[in-house]
């Protein structure tokens, strides 16, 4: 398999053949690419190891290691980083698929990425905070309440926006929203995928799902118990699908 | 002649002084005195008794004679004589011993002049059969009655015979011990003499492996073995469900069994690549749940389907290169096969975006070609109207060396490769972009990295 990227023109004569990348993602801790297309997946030496949480948007990744909130381009390579409090976060990405939020679920605090803003603290929020999403300049987060999701807009200086009860979608599980706003929201074996403006896709998995994460654009890494591999699932245009991602040598 | 017999006698004398009898019970000497009992035997029983001669003097010492003489007795494992014992050296050897009529018996064992007297009793006992292939054998002490191998869960049973071929009424003491095995019925009370009884004892296989127990009957001791085997597996079938026997596919395989599991078993299933084209080889044909190509299965009672851990089917990717997919299952000593071919395909393209970064026109195509045959490629841009857009068709020979740039992919990763393309006055350029409604990008340096 085989990545084409060509430039017709004056600029630059240049480009290189590669294998296509699907995406990056955290398994076992480490984090590596992932490369191939839908259905052939081959992955990638790790590059980093040691980390907490990670989600990709395709054009822009972010990692959290144990103290630091690193950026990293589309080639893996850290853009900047910033100081952060120890444990997992969340990630949210713009529509042009730049990191711009984060969320440290240890602390409940707020971090807008790109600016110099102290982090916002929400340890006055009520619910527990699923998933994360950028909404023109503000925050969305996605929050379970008992038995019932809720997306929550918040400001970068902590103060909520907006509240409503996301109906119909589970709030148990892990959930993760997409720089579209699509919403991935898993319910034991099952997971729901609400887009915008389009009716509700129920996708089975063989297993419970065990976190999800943004690894590519239209991609979200599904974790799997027991050790297994990650799934994939992809969002398209024409549809929802789900693979499975190769172990790694690492696995146990 | 005299003074020299007189001579030997006085030099071989302390020589015999310094050697003596032990019996070796349970790992520990016992020295014998002038007699020693070796103990009862039931009628046509066998006795045994490990013995030892030592050197328990301080200088070396020589042996050139060992014997045994008396009815029934006879030495069994004697060492090769003569021979130089050093001081606390000993030889082993065993006294063996068999007699059908009861009473007492004697017999003077003899190492050159050091001699100690054994004695046994043979009392009155049962003569004791098993039935066995089609006949009965007689078993004396000692003997091994051996149930062969039995399957895991099922049964076998052996039928013991007690016949008293004594004068006189006898009491059967019958008791087993030992795990795995039961007497069916319980054993006669009493036996007249010409009576027989039988009983059966059962041997009940629960765990594979090797079963051993101890069959008393009166003073004989009967070992009972049995080996325990898992049931054979049923006959495994490979069920492959693909949509689409094509490159770039994820499909499932899953293992059938032609009836319910009576036991366990575990093997392996691989899937090996034979490639269309020579020498080529395809990382991406694998199991994904292993990351490589094999997987192991398994197989418990009552399963229909083999499990791979927890699944009962797993999924497996074709790769991207023209060939065949072999399976091969090994499972209960079953081995079984099943292919998928994929067929030379065109080009596939994945994805494809184009966008204008300053003066340049950027594409960025993701597909494969499962034939690596590709050797060139040809633009043409249309318009929202299908009307293509000066100056029509752009050739780039971006592809030269496209066959072995794909045999480096295939070794494992990723690899960079550098094409020139034909050179766009910018004008033409922008024309495109904006016929065609590309988006424009920032200007960025030309990618460099392979992942």
């Amino acid at each position: 398999m085989i990545l084409v990227s060509l430039c017709l023109g004056t600029g630059s004569a240049q480009e290189p053949l590669a294998a296509p990348l699907v995406g990056w993602l955290r398994d076992g801790g480490q984090l590596r690419a992932m490369y191939g297309i839908p259905g052939n997946f081959l992955p990638g030496p790790a590059v980093r190891d040691a980390v907490w949480s990670a989600a990709f948007s395709g054009t822009e990744g972010v990692v959290k290691t144990d103290s630091e909130v690193i950026t990293l381009d589309r080639a893996g390579q850290p853009l900047r980083a910033l100081a952060a409090p120890s444990g997992p976060a969340l990630f949210a990405f713009d529509r042009a698929g730049h990191a711009e939020w984060c969320y440290f679920r240890h602390l409940r605090q707020l971090r807008h990425l790109a600016g110099g803003e102290d982090p916002a603290n929400l340890s006055e929020l009520s619910g527990s905070v699923l998933a994360l999403g950028s909404d023109g300049g503000n925050a969305n987060l996605l929050v379970s309440r008992g038995a019932e999701l809720w997306r929550v807009t918040v400001s970068v200086d902590g103060q909520v926006l907006a509240e409503e009860s996301l109906r119909g979608l589970p709030a148990g599980g892990p959930a993760a929203v997409s720089q579209d706003g699509t919403i991935v929201a898993a319910d034991g074996a099952a997971l729901v995928v609400r887009r915008p403006l389009a009716e509700d896709c129920l996708v089975a998995l063989p297993a419970r799902a065990e976190g999800l994460e943004l690894m590519g654009e239209g991609w979200v890494r599904v974790g799997q118990p027991d050790g297994a591999p990650p799934l994939a699932l992809h969002l398209t245009k024409a549809g929802v699908s789900v693979y499975r991602l190769p172990a790694t040598g690492e696995r146990p | 002649m005299i003074a020299r017999w007189l001579a030997f006698w006085w030099l071989a004398a302390p020589l015999f002084g310094q050697f003596g009898f032990y019996a070796v019970n349970g790992g520990a000497e016992q020295p014998l005195d002038t007699s020693y009992s070796l103990g009862t035997a039931g009628a046509g029983d066998g006795l045994a008794q490990c013995l030892r001669l030592k050197n328990i003097g301080t200088a070396d010492g020589s042996v050139s004679l060992l014997s045994i003489s008396g009815a029934g007795f006879v030495l069994k494992e004697v060492p090769r004589l003569p021979q130089t014992l050093p001081s606390g050296q000993y030889l082993e050897f065993t006294v063996g011993f068999q007699a059908n009529d009861t009473g007492s018996y004697s017999a003077s064992l003899k190492a050159d002049r050091l001699s100690v007297f054994l004695e046994v009793t043979v009392t009155p006992s049962l003569t004791v059969f098993v039935a066995e292939s089609g006949g009965q054998r007689r078993l004396s002490a000692g003997a091994t009655v051996d149930f062969g191998s039995v399957e895991r869960g099922s049964q076998a049973s052996r039928r013991f015979t007690l016949s008293n071929q004594t004068r006189q009424g006898l009491l059967p003491a019958v008791a087993l011990s030992g795990s795995g095995f039961r007497l069916d019925s319980a054993a006669p009370t009493q036996l007249a003499p010409g009576d027989s009884a039988t009983f059966t004892v059962i041997c009940m296989a629960e765990q594979a492996g090797t079963l051993s127990a101890v069959l008393q009957i009166e003073q004989r001791q009967i070992t009972l073995k049995a080996s325990v085997t898992e049931p054979p597996l049923p006959r495994p079938a490979i069920v492959l469900d693909l949509l689409n026997a094509a490159s770039g596919q994820q499909g499932t395989v899953s293992v059938r069994l032609v009836s319910a599991a009576r036991g366990r078993g575990s093997g392996k299933l691989s899937v090996d690549f034979r490639s269309s084209i020579a020498g080529a080889d395809d990382p991406a044909v694998l199991f994904p749940l292993t990351g490589s190509r094999t997987i192991p299965v398994s197989v418990v009672e009552g399963d229909t389907a083999a499990r791979f851990g927890a699944l009962s089917a797993v999924e497996f990717q074709t790769g991207t290169t023209a060939g065949m997919l072999l399976f091969t299952l090994q499972l209960g000593g079953f081995t079984d096969q099943a292919t998928v071919t994929v067929a030379p395909a065109p080009v596939h393209l994945e994805a494809v975006s184009a966008a204008r970064s300053g003066n340049s026109l950027e594409l960025r195509i993701s597909g494969f070609d499962n034939t690596r045959t590709t050797g060139g490629l040809a633009f043409t841009f249309y318009d929202r109207s299908g009307v293509a857009v000066a100056p029509g068709k752009i050739q780039v020979e971006c592809c030269r060396g496209f066959p072995e740039i794909l045999h480096q992919c295939q070794r494992g990763g990723h690899v960079c490769a550098y094409a020139r393309s034909s050179r766009l006055p910018g004008r033409q350029a922008r024309s495109i972009a904006r016929r065609c409604r590309l988006p424009t990008r920032r200007p960025r340096s030309p990618a460099s990295r392979c992942g």
